[in-house]
Parts: structure tokens; C-alpha cells; sequence
């Protein structure tokens, strides 16, 4: 996708220095090490979950004895994937001892219980769910998340080296995406200046360890001239690497590792300056150690912290859009036993987000106030259990969107009534209305004024589920 | 650990001929893999090592070669050493041929050549020279000799790795499978492929030792067997392994209804045949799917073993009780079958002439083997190739492949993946079979750092680490270079701690033609040994930088000044300005003392040929293979 960079990066930043910082947070955030002056910027967090993550187990309706109802329908249909018996009583059993009940909108569901920090986070009016959303017309895998993380249907199975929309996000803003781990997911790649079919990473930032990013260096005080064999293949390497970045070509399919060591010396010196003196909250350092983490995953516990790092060093790395994955969800057997442990990574209490929010919220308000996560993956499951206790592949899914500046609420049905009639017809799933264009379009408003004509230029033709106002997702 | 034997563990890896000829003692870049075959030279501890091995040309018989119609071959003129080392790069993670045999290929019609070094036999002594007994009988064989007393693992923790129900066991077989000689890594490379890339399964999903070895060794046999493509993914597609990763080993129909998941009924046609059914998504969904998840019921895997070392079998039991009972509509075709096994052979027939198939499966392979730009002529070549063989073996598609101009094209690109860069540099500088067993240079832990685990793969059933997702991390980059920084020690290191052992180079570095060792020859032959572009990026910058390491012992801005560390020289310096000029031509011509009697000297040249290493394989040529 093409757009006018420049224009809309003197519009972005306008947009940024408005935001003036309350009193009261100033004092954190001189603490933080970030220097003085400094405004944080709106700032995008993507969780992806791979694997096509079924948001339907996590938030469901009540158990309801009429048959006719959703909540009959649903459980009678999805009491395997449960992993409980075929019975009322143990479907109104689950609904009530694995779920809260909550109501929005009018709107009565339950949010699965290990998902509290989550269900604190609806009930204070910072979620927004999003429902109902069409991505890829395929139930593939690969080409769904291709759909997924460029943003556009209309991404082909092969368009591997395209761009995303989170690197064209970061490139519309001027900012920078760092990814949280070892690989760059295609949701970061930039627009290529000239060629569709590729991409342009000199935003990427890839820091899946924050606390050790960039190149060896001799320890500070070392004899600049030791003979040391570090420190001569450190030299050696490093004068190469700067002689070498003023002749390889720009086209050149070896200019990206010059790219890679630049961007690795320049900003591993930097953030490894910042981060020095600033020892990693307890409360983080415990997601991913290895004895104490609560975590099924603790390397999701590693993100968290690249992430809180990430904002630390925010105007050095000038980030503006954050990288982060789950892997595992593809939920074909064994569903409660599969996806609950990793809800519960997520969004449980005192888990990877809930410890997050709350290392930001003690240490960086600020940048807490203007951040933004997008939860979701590439497709929704379908409406039925299989007879393996999981679900099969869909294609309408859910996406969350959590954040201080969200405005909570449902956006979209959140069961459908014409699903009703649909529970026994074969492979049948969520029906997409609202397109993942409109819907990240949205998102990119909330990060810079117009941000998502840019970044989804065909957005305002996408289609949108009736009802919704998907620009209120905001508060002003 | 410790201690080991050097009895029969010797192997010499790249002869001392290669490019040793000419009267230029500095060997002229020319000389380099052009050049005739000489007599090989002896091993370390005076062992005959592969050298002696190179055959000759007009000796070969009839190769039994198969053109592929699409692939048009190289010339025997461009059939160069320089080919063949790019196809051992790629398709054998650079192979253990002695430079000798590499130049012995070279000389060969391509057609003979490729039928020499790409087999699917377990051993191939000419890619993969041995004076060892390794054993037959695949991977698990292979992790039962090395976890054997009789085998060449001295230290018995070691040894309990290869034990089959050792946590590691497929792992650690693996690695020292595909970085030893003896253990034909043409066939590692592509069983990597298959079982991680293609076919993949994971121990994570519980996938089981038995399984993986079981799996890794049918899949590898059926492609050895020369069966047809298809038929060697029928054995795939009913491999315990992959019934335990999908889990329709609990698929049945039982009181007339299907019960069980459709995941493997999907993945079978779009992961193993790349077909998404694109032209008719709904009847692909509700028919060929949905029918094919019917087609794989009574798929058992039982429990076998006691106690501690009760677990799921290795092999599916294709049942009839609780198989669908009825012909199967999949892509508009009656399927029938008493059991899972007789459907999916007759499924896989289907799968392999489908038209989304004969255009995404074999772009597929090459994209993920050979061509990360896969596109344009070359891509409907493969196709075209593909398409015309009527009965589609991978080996007959790979050897024409990697003989022909659409490999050997300026605008193919390999990007390497974490495991293809780091075994092929870990076997390029593997001399000795003590080095494979001692894991002096075993690439798993720099693996493993840039976040890629062997049976493990990143993307769960769609594969391991691209080329394509290495080359775009910046974090796989950063370990890479780390890796000849703080880590410079894995490739330099000349002894070891309780080890009979001393790194020597001498043993492969080739002579120039005056006897001596000369500091342009020796990194010239570093380049081409790593790079193998032909010495085309061996540019100046890169020449005064291994020259320095290589000459002296330090890095170019301390060489050329002493005062000034640090510092740095364009290419342009150091192509015109003549005090630079005369100090890189002083240094080219230095004589290095390889095969010095004196051990300290051997220690100190040892070493600095690590550091070039270490240079050569941390440049931005070291990250990608480009055609020619």
C-alpha cells in the first residue's frame, strides 16, 4: 500500500505534542529515566494468537433452559469442548462455576474466570469487543494470518513479502514497531517504497531480549587497542560493517544485515545505557523466571517485560507499534484442557497483561494512558464442537481491543440470532460483518488523527455490521 | 567425557589440492577450485583420509541420471567447483567431500556428478567419506551405535542422549547425523525437510521418541525406496507420528456418526499437497474435507511397553470397526476402502494430480530448499518440471534441479535458515570425527539460541524457521555475529581441556605450488570454502580484513595502525591509496607456518584461521547464497 508518509508524519506528530502529560504523573515518569520533556506517544501493542484462537470459549453466553435460546443452543453444542457431559445441569454448572456473569450494553455473557483481570478490565469500560469480524475467506491457516496481519482480504496464500499493517502504521506515525520476539511477524513489515509484493523493515526493531539487545562490545575501560581475540574480532567486524554500509546498494539482498548491525550498535548502546540502572520490576521478573513464574508459558513473561522495557527506552527506540505472539491455539482436541492455561497466561490475575498494566501503571502512566492492545489471531472457530472435544476451523472471530482510552463496549452482536438456526448445518461458523480493514482502520485512528486512511486507504468502503460505530471506539 | 578414541575416527575433510596449483605462490583467484585433481594427502596422525577417494571421470559408468523436461542443464562449462559446492551448500549442508572429489565432480558431465552426490542412501561415501562402521538401518540405528559401549562415545552420560527414550535422543541422533561424516547429510537435510518443514510434527504436541525416530526413518526410506512422491507422503499421512500430532487416532464413526476432528482431514491436502481447494472453497469445506476426516477413522494407536517405559506405539493399526463403512466423495471422486490405509492411497492419487497441487507443491519445495525469490521463469519452470513427470519422484526432481540453469540462475537467493547456516559452517569446519563426537562444534546450542529447536518447529504443523524469517531477524542476526564475537572461541579454539585433541588446519588447507602456505591463498580458500560464490564478494574490504587475522593475528586497524584501533577503511582507501595498497599486498604474500613442527606455532596459525572463520561466516555473505 502506498501513502503520502511525509504529509501524514507532520500531522501525526502535531497530533502526539497535544497530548500534554497530567501533573501528578510528571514524577513517575522523571523516575522512569525518560528525559525531561519527552511526550509519549500513542503507542499499539499486537498480541497475536496463532493458531486461530477461539474467543468463544472465553466469553460465552448463559446457560438458558429454554431450547430455542442461544445460550441452550450453545452449550448443547459446544458442552465437548467444555469438556463436560451432555446434560443441563452440567452445562448450567460450567457456565456458573467457570464464568462471571457480566452485562453490557444490555447484554448479559460470562467471561470465563480464569480471565478476571480481563473481566476488571471490561467492567471498567476498557475493552472493547469486538465481534463478528470478516477476515480471509479461507479456513487455512496461513493464508488467514497472511489476511490477518496485512490487514487485506484481498491478500493472496503467497503474498509472503508484503507489507503489514502494523509496520504501516509505524511508517505513517514516524515511528518505530519493535517485536517482542525472535521473529518478525508480517504485521510489522513496512510499505516497500515502490513494490507491493515487498516490504521496507528499517523501522523494525527486533528485541526478543531487551535487557541483552545488540552487538558485543568490549566491556567499558578495556584497552581500545587490546589484542584480546574479543576484542579484535569485535573491532574487526565493526569496521567492516561501517566501510561495507557506504557501498552495498540499497537493492542489494544483502543490505538487510547492514541494516540489522546498524540498527543493532545504535540502539543496543542506547537502550543498554537506559536499562542499566534500571532493574526490571519484580512483579515482571517473576513472569518468566524459571522457578517462580505463574505462567504456563513464561516466555510470554519475557514479552511482557520487552514490552515495559520498550517503553522505558521509548524515545530512543521512538516506538510506536509493539510485536508479540502466542503460539498453540489451534484448539482441535481437547479445547478446555488447550486454550484455558493460556487464557489464563493472558488474562488472568496477577498474569503476563494484569502484571504489565500494572509495572506501567506504577512506573509509566503516562505511556499506560496512550497504549492500546489488540488481542486476536486469524480466524474464529465454528459454532459446534467436533467429536474431539475441540472445535474446527471458522472464519468470523472476535478481537479485543483493551486500553485507558478505549471506550468499552460491544461492538458488534455478540450471538447473533441467526446463528441460532445454523448450530446444526455442517461446518458451520461465525459469520464475518464488520472487515478487518474498517475494523484496524478504527484501531489506527486511535493512534494519530486519520491514521487509518492511511495505513487502510479502502477502509471507509469495507463493510461494517450494522449498528456499529466502530469510530466511537475512542474516547476523545 | 573425554578421553575419546582417535582409532577410526579419522577423517580428513577437504583435500589439499584444490586450487593449489599454478606458479603463483599467492594462488591467483583463478586457481581456486579450477583446478586439476592431484594426488590427496594424508590425514591427520598420518591416516589416508578421503582424499584418496577422488574418482576418475572417465571411469564413471552410466549414471543412471533421469532429465526432467522444464530443467534446462548446466553447461559442462559452467558445471564448475564453484557449482558444486553451491549445490553441497544447499542440499547437503555443504557436505564432507574432500576438495579433491569436489574438483573430481566438477570435471564430471553434471548429469554424473549429481548422481554421486544427491542419493537418498543412508551412507554415500563420496559426499560423506568414513573409515568408521557407521551402521544401517536409519537415524534410530545410528542413535543405538552411538549410545552403544561398542560405538565411538566414550563417556557413558553422553552416550545415555542416544538412548531412544532419553528426552534429547532425536535431537542430539539428528545433529550428530547431519554433521558427521559417514552419515549421508543429503539425506538428513531432506529428512529435516520432510518431517520439520513439510510433514511437520512436534514434540511439543506429544509426539513421542518412537515416533519421531519412526517417522524421520519411513519417510526417509520410502523417498531411498524411490517411490513415487505421493506415495512416500501415504506414508507420512499414516505415520503414528502424525496421527499422534493431529490426534485423528481418535477418529471413528461409532453409532452411525463421525466422531473425531477434521484438522489432519485439511492439513493432508493443504500441508502435504498444498491444495486450499481456492476454485470451490464451499464444496473443498462441506465435501472433500469433511469427507476426508470420515476417510481417516479407525486410525489406532495403542499403548505399548511397561512401567516407565509404557508409552503411544510407534505405528498406526488401520481398523475396519470403526471405519466409515461407505464410499467417500472427495474431490468429486467416489473413494472407497475397508480401512484408512486403503483410502488414503487412494487419496494421495487424487492429492498429487490436483491442479493447485502441481502448481503450489513443487514451488514449495524449492522455495523452501533452494529459492527464497522463487518467481518468474524459474517458478514456471519448477512447475513445468514438476508437472511433466508422470511419475513425480523427489530425488529424479532434485538431482535435474540442482544441475540445472534454473538453480545455477544470478537471481535465485538462499536465504539460510538458523539450522541450514549453522550446521553447514559447523561441518565445514568439522576436520575429525572426534570433533562430531567430543560436540567440539556442534551448531545445537547457537541453534537454540536464535530460537529454533529441531523437532520443535516454530510454526507447529506448517513448518521450522524459513530463510526468510532468519534473514528478517534482526535477533538472528545479532546471535550470528555474537557468535564470532563473544563466542569466538567455538570456531578458534586450537585445544581443549582434557581432550587429546589440537585443531589443524593443515591437514585440508591446500599448499600453493611452491609448498608454502601463503596468506592470499589460505583465505581465498576460506572464502570459497564458506561462501562458495567463486571468491565474486571476496572484494578488497573483505581481503585486508581476513589478511589481517590471517597475517597477523589482529584485526585491520590495528594492523595498519597501531595508534588508531578502530578504525575504518573504505573500500575505496584501500584500493587506492598505495601506503594501504603495499601493506595489504605485504600481508597477501605472508607465509603462514601451517604444518610447522613447532606446536606453538601450529597453535598460533590454528587459531588465526578460526578468527578468519569467524569473520567470514559473521559478513552478510555468510547469511545468503545467491545464484550465478
Amino acid at each position: 500500500m502506498m501513502f503520502d508518509r511525509r504529509a501524514f508524519v507532520r500531522s501525526a506528530l502535531a497530533f502526539g505534542a497535544g497530548l500534554a502529560l497530567p501533573g501528578p504523573t510528571r514524577r513517575a515518569f522523571a523516575e522512569s529515566g525518560l528525559p525531561e520533556g519527552f511526550e509519549p506517544q500513542p503507542t499499539l501493542l499486537s498480541m497475536m494468537l496463532r493458531g486461530g484462537p477461539d474467543l468463544r470459549h472465553l466469553i460465552v453466553p448463559p446457560y438458558d433452559d429454554d431450547p430455542q435460546s442461544y445460550g441452550y443452543l450453545y452449550w448443547s453444542n459446544r458442552a465437548a469442548a467444555h469438556d463436560v457431559g451432555a446434560t443441563r445441569e452440567a452445562w448450567r454448572a460450567r457456565f456458573t462455576e467457570g464464568y462471571d456473569a457480566i452485562e453490557l450494553g444490555g447484554v448479559r455473557f460470562g467471561v470465563l474466570k480464569k480471565a478476571r483481570w480481563l473481566r476488571g478490565r471490561i467492567e471498567a469500560g476498557q475493552v472493547a469487543i469486538l465481534s463478528n469480524v470478516l477476515g480471509a475467506s479461507s479456513r487455512d491457516h496461513h493464508h488467514a494470518e497472511l489476511v490477518y496481519e496485512a490487514g487485506d482480504r484481498g491478500a493472496g496464500p503467497n503474498d509472503l513479502t508484503r507489507d503489514g499493517w502494523g509496520g504501516r502504521l509505524a511508517q505513517a506515525v514516524g515511528g518505530n514497531a519493535v517485536s517482542m520476539i525472535n521473529s518478525v511477524r508480517l504485521f510489522i513489515n513496512g510499505a516497500h517504497p515502490s513494490d507491493p509484493t515487498q516490504h521496507d523493515n528499517r523501522h523494525v526493531i527486533t528485541a526478543p531480549d531487551t535487557r541483552a539487545l545488540g552487538l558485543w562490545t568490549p566491556d567499558p575501560g578495556t584497552d581500545p587497542g587490546s589484542r584480546d581475540a574479543r576484542s579484535v574480532m569485535g573491532r574487526s567486524l565493526t569496521s567492516y560493517y561501517a566501510a561495507k554500509a557506504q557501498t552495498v546498494p540499497e537493492q542489494s539482498p544483502y543490505r538487510r544485515f547492514i541494516e540489522h548491525e546498524r540498527a543493532l550498535r545504535h540502539f543496543g548502546a542506547l537502550v543498554g545505557a537506559r536499562l542499566a540502572d534500571r532493574p526490571v520490576p519484580e512483579a515482571i521478573a517473576t513472569l518468566y523466571d524459571r522457578e517462580r513464574s505463574p505462567l504456563d508459558d513464561r516466555r510470554l513473561g519475557q514479552q511482557m517485560r520487552n514490552v515495559y522495557d520498550s517503553f522505558l527506552s521509548a524515545d530512543i527506540l521512538n516506538f510506536r507499534v509493539a510485536s508479540m505472539l502466542s503460539n498453540g491455539w489451534d484448539s482441535h482436541r481437547d479445547q478446555a484442557r488447550l486454550i484455558e492455561p493460556k487464557l489464563q497466561d493472558l488474562f488472568g490475575e496477577g498474569a503476563a497483561l494484569d502484571t504489565l498494566w500494572g509495572a506501567l501503571g506504577a512506573g509509566l502512566p503516562e505511556a499506560l494512558a496512550k497504549t492500546a492492545l489488540v488481542v486476536g489471531g486469524e480466524f474464529g472457530r465454528q459454532l459446534r464442537a467436533n467429536g474431539d472435544g475441540g472445535t474446527d476451523h471458522g472464519r468470523g472471530m472476535t478481537v479485543l481491543v483493551i486500553g485507558e482510552r478505549v471506550r468499552g463496549g460491544l461492538y458488534g452482536d455478540l450471538f447473533p440470532d441467526d446463528e441460532r438456526g445454523r448450530f446444526s448445518e455442517p461446518s458451520a461458523d461465525i459469520r464475518g460483518r464488520s472487515a478487518i480493514e474498517a475494523v484496524f482502520a478504527a484501531l489506527c485512528d486511535g493512534m494519530a488523527p486519520d491514521a487509518g486512511a492511511t495505513v487502510f486507504p479502502g477502509a471507509a468502503e469495507a463493510p461494517v455490521e450494522p449498528g456499529v460505530e466502530l469510530a466511537g471506539i475512542w474516547r476523545p | 567425557m573425554r578421553a575419546c578414541r582417535l582409532v577410526c575416527l579419522t577423517f580428513a575433510l577437504g583435500a589439499c589440492d584444490d586450487g593449489a596449483t599454478g606458479d603463483d605462490p599467492t594462488h591467483d583467484v583463478g586457481a581456486i577450485d579450477g583446478a586439476p585433481v592431484a594426488d590427496g594427502g594424508a590425514g591427520p596422525d598420518g591416516a589416508v583420509g578421503p582424499d584418496a577417494l577422488a574418482p576418475d571421470a572417465a571411469q564413471i559408468p552410466d549414471s543412471g541420471f533421469e532429465p526432467v523436461e522444464g530443467f534446462e542443464t548446466l553447461s559442462a562449462q559452467a558445471w564448475d567447483a564453484t557449482a558444486v559446492r553451491q549445490v553441497l551448500h544447499v542440499f547437503a549442508f555443504g557436505g564432507f567431500a574432500a576438495d579433491a572429489q569436489i574438483t573430481a565432480w566438477a570435471a564430471m558431465e553434471p548429469e554424473v556428478a549429481i548422481t554421486e552426490m544427491l542419493t537418498f542412501d543412508e551412507l554415500n561415501p563420496k559426499l560423506a567419506p568414513t573409515d568408521e562402521g557407521l551402521p544401517t538401518g536409519g537415524l534410530r540405528a545410528m542413535a543405538a551405535y552411538w549410545a552403544s559401549a561398542a560405538g565411538p562415545i566414550d563417556d557413558a552420560e553422553d552416550r545415555a542422549e542416544y538412548e531412544l527414550s532419553h528426552w534429547v535422543a532425536p535431537v542430539r541422533a539428528w545433529f550428530t547425523a547431519a554433521t558427521r561424516a559417514g552419515a549421508n547429510p543429503f539425506r538428513q537435510r531432506i529428512g529435516l525437510f520432510e518431517t520439520n518443514d513439510h510433514l511437520a510434527v512436534n514434540q511439543n504436541a506429544g509426539v513421542n521418541n518412537w515416533q519421531i525416530f519412526r517417522y524421520y526413518d519411513d519417510v526417509c526410506d520410502a523417498l531411498a525406496a524411490g517411490l513415487p512422491y505421493e506415495e512416500v507422503l501415504a506414508v507420512a499421512a499414516g505415520a503414528a507420528a502424525v496421527a499422534q500430532q493431529y490426534n485423528h487416532k481418535e477418529n471413528r464413526f461409532e453409532d452411525a456418526r463421525f466422531r473425531g476432528n477434521e484438522d489432519f482431514a485439511r492439513e493432508l491436502h493443504q500441508l502435504f499437497f498444498r491444495i486450499l481447494g481456492t476454485d470451490e472453497p464451499e464444496y473443498h469445506e462441506l465435501t472433500t474435507i469433511r469427507n476426508t476426516a470420515k476417510a481417516l477413522t479407525d486410525m489406532r494407536v495403542g499403548r505399548v511397553g511397561e512401567g516407565d517405559d509404557e508409552h503411544d506405539d510407534e505405528v498406526v493399526v488401520f481398523g475396519e470397526q470403526f471405519h466409515y463403512p461407505a464410499e467417500l466423495e472427495i474431490f468429486h471422486t467416489e473413494v472407497p476402502g475397508p480401512t484408512a490405509a486403503a483410502r488414503i492411497a487412494l487419496i494421495v492419487a487424487l492429492d498429487i494430480a490436483h491442479a493447485e497441487s502441481l502448481a503450489n507443491l513443487p514451488v514449495f519445495i524449492i522455495r523452501r530448499l533452494a529459492d527464497d525469490a522463487l518467481g518468474g521463469e524459474r517458478e514456471a519452470a519448477v512447475r513445468s518440471a514438476w508437472a511433466g513427470m508422470e511419475r513425480k519422484e523427489l530425488l529424479r526432481f532434485l538431482r535435474a534441479y540442482a544441475i540445472s540453469t534454473t538453480f545455477h540462475h544470478p537471481e535465485r537467493l538462499k536465504l539460510w535458515s538458523s539450522v541450514e547456516r549453522n550446521v553447514l559452517y559447523s561441518n565445514l569446519n568439522t576436520l575429525l570425527g572426534l570433533e562430531v563426537h567430543e560436540r567440539l562444534y556442534e551448531p545445537r546450542y547457537a541453534i537454540e539460541q536464535e530460537g529454533v529447536r529441531v523437532f520443535r518447529p516454530m510454526l507447529n504443523v506448517f513448518g521450522g524457521q524459513t530463510g526468510a524469517i532468519a534473514a528478517a531477524s534482526g535477533a538472528v542476526f545479532q546471535q550470528a555475529y555474537n557468535n564470532s564475537t563473544d563466542r569466538y572461541w567455538f570456531f578458534a579454539r586450537t585445544e581443549e581441556d582434557g581432550l587429546d585433541w589440537r585443531r589443524d588446519w593443515a591437514a585440508v588447507v591446500p599448499p600453493a605450488g611452491d609448498g608454502t602456505h601463503r596468506v592470499k591463498g589460505v583465505a581465498e580458500w576460506l572464502w570459497q570454502r564458506h561462501i562458495a560464490d567463486g571468491l565474486r564478494h571476496f572484494g578488497a574490504l573483505e581481503r585486508a580484513h581476513v589478511y589481517a587475522l590471517l597475517g597477523a593475528g589482529v584485526d585491520l586497524s590495528l594492523f595498519i595502525d597501531d595508534q588508531n584501533p578502530g578504525a575504518v577503511y573504505t573500500e575505496a582507501e584501500l584500493t587506492t591509496r598505495a601506503d594501504l595498497l603495499e601493506l595489504v599486498h605485504d600481508m597477501e604474500i605472508a607465509i603462514m607456518p601451517l604444518g610447522d613442527p613447532d606446536p606453538d606455532a601450529q597453535e598460533t596459525v590454528n587459531f588465526r584461521i578460526g578468527q578468519a572463520v569467524n569473520f567470514i561466516v559473521a559478513t552478510p555473505y555468510a547469511f545468503v547464497q545467491e545464484g550465478r
